[in-house]
């Protein structure tokens, strides 16, 4: 079944057919598996919750605990169930004011660097958290409202939270008002605090759990 | 013609040197790195090589259709093919919802989670190695390093020495075989493959192009750790102007992969196996016959294999 043609023809239809086959590209189906991040439920919403909520308890009030010289920008450095360095950022007349010092702003900012996450253990378990806090501040009560918010990392689970009007003293241990709102993939959770050792974390449509401040400790309400 | 033998015995020499010490390098790093993880990683981890061992085999049977009803042809040469693999291949994500923590980590004995295994499959990332985590309600607790990658590639490669002989009452045999390559603590690589294809002109010479029908079976282990083997039933057509052969065909085809080792950490020995690979393929490829026969030739199945041959003969 033979017909001539010239060497230069046949090496050009081979190389333009060599060409096509790749060209052509047929993709190849997928053989490893590539499944999803495991689901979260209801507990394991409200533990993630919990844990943010148990961090910005020690951390927030940094905010009006801080002492320091005049400079730029301060940094507190935290070790035990939260560990790692939040910077912080202090003016007088709003986020657009002039610099100013722990004793004399009204405004100020806390914040995680970038790659750098405050890590905070809960349990047996640790998550991440990046953090970029607003605060209104009244010196005269050396108390603050935070607002801003950050997030969330534990390996392969990811979240957002931001915070409302969560009030903070330099004296007091907890939180004494305002909320957090936390949203991982399919839930939606606020805690709510009042200035004791228990915030309330209401997973919306899937029930209530308490959060003790001190230790962690989640517990489901009736 | 002893001038050509010499050549032919050269280069299937320097192809087995070769194809000799690139699976020796491989086997074994394969095997060090696969002991050190166990059952539902290394199914993940090896995934893409087992889907694509089979498809590579079953690739570069024939290069034309055309065979002599009763005139003696004979070719010898290597076969490299490459099986492409999707781009996702490259890494893969396991989970394990409501298991035991405490099978993974002792410190977690009789705490119910969920474990992620993620990381590179073995054609993947050489350098960052991927990891088994622990998840109790929501939250990290435990993270193990798991292992790397050994050849990042996005093709998973093969070359087979293959020798034809044909031209007697239509028929032409085929063999691959690899004699026995000692890896010393892996064991054996043996390899053997056979079959042969009928040409249907001999019954109907009228026919506008070369057809062909053929079979062919081979057998592939390493040590006691790999178990492979492959069979695929084809029809074929080819079309020749003078230098150039032009051929297509369809294959029906079957393989079977086992891996069994023994974890490095002395748990039980674990053993699995792929067999529900790429069941059928279309195959388009060109032969150029300028002194020596360079074919190149894609077959597209569930998967996408290339293979390219360089083939002595008369």
């Amino acid at each position: 079944m033979k017909k001539r043609i010239t060497p230069i023809a046949a090496l050009l239809a081979a190389a333009l057919l060599a060409m096509a086959l790749f060209a052509a590209g047929c993709s190849s189906n997928t053989t490893a598996p590539q499944d999803p991040a495991p689901a979260l439920t209801e507990q394991g919403a409200a533990t993630q919750a919990g844990a943010v909520a148990f961090a910005i308890a020690q951390v927030g009030p940094e905010i009006v605990r801080f002492v320091g010289v005049a400079k730029a920008d301060y940094s507190h450095t935290f070790a035990g169930d939260v560990a790692g360095t939040v910077y912080l950022n202090y003016r007088t007349g709003g986020p657009t004011g002039t610099p100013a010092t722990p004793g004399t702003g009204d405004w100020a900012r806390l914040y995680t660097a970038v790659g750098a996450p405050l890590v905070a253990t809960v349990g047996t378990g640790s998550v991440t958290l990046g953090l970029d806090i607003t605060a209104v501040i009244t010196q005269g009560t050396s108390s603050a409202v935070l607002g801003g918010g950050g997030t969330f990392h534990s390996g392969v689970h990811t979240a957002l939270f931001t915070f409302t009007n969560l009030a903070v003293t330099e004296v007091g241990n907890y939180p004494t008002g305002g909320s957090m709102t936390f949203t991982a993939p399919l839930f939606a959770m606020t805690v709510t605090f009042d200035g004791t050792n228990i915030a309330v974390i209401d997973v919306t449509g899937h029930g209530q759990w308490s959060l003790n401040l001190d230790t962690g400790v989640l517990t489901a309400l009736p | 013609m002893f001038k050509s033998l010499g050549r032919l015995t050269a280069l299937g020499l320097l192809a087995l040197l070769a194809l000799g010490a690139v699976t020796t390098a491989t086997a074994g790093d394969l095997q060090g790195e696969v002991e050190k993880v166990g059952e539902t990683y290394a199914r993940a981890y090896l995934a893409p090589f087992m889907y694509s061992f089979g498809p590579n085999l079953n690739s570069g049977i024939f290069h034309t259709a055309a065979i002599p009803k009763s005139r003696l042809t004979l070719d010898f040469g290597v076969k490299a093919m490459g099986t492409q693999l999707n781009d996702a291949d490259k890494a893969f994500q396991s989970v394990i919802s409501g298991v035991n923590l405490g099978d993974y980590d002792n410190a977690f004995a009789g705490v119910t989670g969920d474990v992620v295994m993620s990381g590179p499959t073995m054609f993947g990332n050489t350098e960052t190695p991927g990891t088994i985590t622990g998840y109790a309600n929501g939250v990290q607790v435990f993270s193990q390093e798991a292992i790397a990658g050994v050849l990042d590639s996005r093709y998973s490669p093969m070359v087979v020495p293959q020798a034809s002989l044909g031209g007697i009452y239509g028929l032409r045999l085929t063999v691959r075989y690899l004699p026995d390559i000692d890896l010393g603590d892996i064991g054996k690589i043996k390899m053997k493959g056979f079959g042969a294809s009928w040409s249907v002109n001999t019954l109907m010479p009228t026919l506008p192009v070369d057809v062909m029908v053929g079979y062919f079976k081979q057998q592939f282990n390493v040590g006691t750790i790999i178990d492979a083997d492959a069979s695929s039933m084809y029809v074929a057509a080819s079309r020749s102007f003078s230098l150039l052969t032009l051929y297509g065909g369809y294959a029906k085809e079957d393989s079977k992969m086992t891996v069994a080792y023994a974890p490095s950490d002395g748990s039980a020995g674990v053993s699995f196996s792929v067999d529900d690979g790429q069941t059928s393929r279309i195959t388009v490829g060109a032969t150029l016959n300028v002194l020596a026969k360079l074919n190149l030739e894609m077959g597209h199945g569930d998967l996408t294999t290339y293979t390219a041959g360089l083939l002595f003969g008369f």
